[in-house]
């Protein structure tokens, strides 16, 4: 049985001695090598491998943000490190794996016969998402306020700086950014969005908007408890009794 | 404020022992003048006690005319005059308080007042002497303790950014990484690792040991960039472009150790490292007259991940810069359109008189 896998490291050299380390495993099969988190977020939609060797150390998008933006189609993933921190041990206990390097050849044997048991178990299903999840929001909460978001079309990834979004808006599962250029479709809850958002820029306006207060052009009552904002690409945003409330004291 | 005043117990000490000495002195006065002693002593010790206070403002004009920088003269003459002045004063007091004065009808205190006019007139200014005596030894005494903790806290403060100098540089990133490349490159690209060791290896003793120099001359700081550069080049391959300008008239001048490798660290950090395409680091260094003149710039991506960095290592490298060479010494930091920009210039002929003689 083979397991697809691919290996996302910025350093080259990196990259060539841990696929020099798993060749000694036959049954890994190296699919792709992505030297940035973008190229992985691609690999993984085109290849769909089944595990992935992640460096959480990367310019512009890092392991967190790799996994964050594959949510449910990241592949078993095991991080590869050079420093030992927290936040990476609490994801090993989630059946996920870490590799502090330099690689041990030892270690590395731990971790392909993990792999493989689990995948011959032909369960090979990520680890329990919803645990993922709150681990990815903690880890967030400890860089918030946002200074960009993050999404995925596909295999694309776009990286939207907050002062571009106009508004956020909620509509079932998942959220539609505004952007004077166009709109973005992300898997998030509002709630989790204002929590990590600069609240000095951005009001929780209504239960499902929020919006960006340098976009503002002005509040427009039609009848008594009606309210809308109107932002200054004419798009509106109904305001609730208590977004309104909110917005005054902002304001 | 006398410094008899800042306590309590020094206060009271001093009127409890002044007291004593004026009864002391009335006694002897009252003896040779032959008054009655009763009427001696009531006259002359509350006399003698008032002197205490003219003494006591006395403090203020020794704090106005220190020993080491008052021409002896100027000293002589001014205290003569306070002392001349207070001595008249005084006398004119007891004058009034010898006519005035409660005293027993068996004398004349006028009387005896005059008969003892220069012997009190001869005492009055021992004592004024004496004390100008002590207020000199009291503020000597304070102004070399002052001096020496200035001195020592300065002392403390370059030895302690020093520390903080070698730290950074051994920071164990640097270490991990470099430890992790040679691990990678055993496998990928073991013929590299031998050039590597020795590049790493001068780097770190450089570090080590001219971190403990008065001085180095900018070539070797260039080439301990150049060390660190080559390894982190190594690291980075085509992503990091990196060019040298240096001024041939620079090499030879003396600047204190360890001033360009934050700077270059800086630029690897927040300009490389965080860069998905990499970028370029610049480093110019010209002489010009009486300047030396560093210029690190380096490339950034405005949307990148901001690394985690207390900006410790500039800060440090300020305090030292303003440390050794005080204003003559210009650090200045551009940020703007994606080039990060530090441009430092030090005193090129003032520096070498910092290396020990």
């Amino acid at each position: 049985m083979k397991i697809s896998a691919i290996i996302v490291d910025d350093e080259t050299h990196a990259r060539e001695a841990l696929k020099h380390l798993l060749d000694a495993y036959p049954q890994i099969d190296i699919v792709a090598e992505c030297d940035n988190g973008l190229k992985a977020v691609k690999a993984v939609h085109d290849f769909s491998p089944q595990a992935m060797f992640l460096d959480i150390h990367m310019p512009k998008l890092d392991g967190f943000d790799v996994l964050e933006l594959l949510a449910d189609t990241a592949p078993l993933t095991v991080f590869v490190t050079a420093h030992d921190e927290y936040a990476i041990q609490a994801f090993e206990a989630n059946a996920l794996d870490y590799l502090l390097k330099p690689v041990s050849r030892g270690r590395l044997d731990k971790t392909v016969e993990r792999l493989e048991k689990l995948f011959s178990q032909g369960s090979g299903d990520p680890p329990d998402a919803a645990h993922l999840d709150s681990l990815l929001q903690r880890h967030k909460e400890t860089q918030a306020p946002l200074s960009r978001i993050l999404v995925r079309e596909h295999g694309d990834v776009h990286v939207i700086p907050t002062g571009n979004i106009i508004a956020i808006e909620a509509a079932d599962d998942y959220v539609v950014i505004h952007t004077p250029a166009k709109n973005f479709i992300k898997q998030e809850r509002l709630n989790n969005l204002e929590n990590l958002l600069d609240d000095r820029l951005f009001c929780r306006i209504h239960r499902s908007a929020i919006i960006n207060l340098d976009y503002l052009a002005g509040v427009e009552t039609e009848g008594k408890d009606s309210r809308y904002a109107r932002m200054k690409n004419n798009s509106q945003f109904s305001i609730s009794r208590s977004g309104y409330a909110k917005l005054i004291k902002i304001l | 404020m006398h410094p008899v005043f800042s306590s309590n117990r020094g206060l009271q000490a001093i009127i409890v022992l002044w007291l004593a000495l004026s009864f002391l002195l009335a006694f002897m006065v009252s003896e040779y003048s032959e008054s009655g002693l009763a009427d001696g002593l009531l006259l002359f010790t509350p006399w003698y006690f008032i002197l205490l206070f003219f003494c006591l403002s006395n403090f203020y004009l020794c704090e106005l005319l220190p020993l080491d920088n008052t021409r002896m003269a100027r000293l002589l003459g001014a205290q003569g005059a306070a002392a001349t002045v207070t001595a008249l004063i005084w006398m004119t007091l007891g004058y009034f308080w010898a006519k005035y004065g409660p005293h027993s009808n068996a004398a004349d205190p006028s009387a005896v007042f005059q008969s003892s006019m220069y012997i009190n007139a001869a005492l009055g200014g021992i004592v004024y002497i004496v004390w100008i005596i002590v207020h000199y030894a009291w503020l000597n005494a304070r102004g070399n303790e002052e001096d020496n903790s200035e001195k020592l806290r300065q002392k403390l403060l370059i030895s302690q950014i020093e520390l903080q100098v070698i730290r950074a540089t051994l920071h164990p990133h640097f270490l991990y990484n470099s430890l992790n490349m040679l691990a990678n490159l055993s496998l990928a690209a073991p013929e590299k690792i031998h050039s590597l060791c020795v590049q790493m290896s001068d780097f770190l003793r450089y570090s080590v040991n001219y971190a403990k120099k008065d001085v180095v001359t900018v070539n070797e700081e260039l080439a301990h960039i150049q060390n660190y550069l080559n390894i982190e080049q190594e690291r980075f391959g085509d992503k990091l472009k990196l060019e040298y300008t240096v001024d041939n008239a620079a090499r030879p001048e003396m600047i204190i150790p360890l001033i360009l490798f934050p700077l270059v660290e800086n630029s690897i950090k927040h300009g490389i490292d965080s860069s998905l395409d990499g970028g370029f680091i610049n480093v110019e260094i010209l002489k010009r007259s009486n300047e030396l003149i560093f210029d690190i710039s380096n490339s950034f991506d405005p949307t990148g991940i901001k690394p985690q960095s207390s900006g410790l290592g500039q800060q440090s490298l300020q305090k030292r810069i303003a440390a050794h060479y005080g204003v003559a010494a210009r650090m200045n930091i551009h940020k703007e359109n994606g080039l990060y920009r530090v441009t430092l210039s030090l005193p090129a002929v003032a520096v070498r008189s910092l290396e020990a003689p």
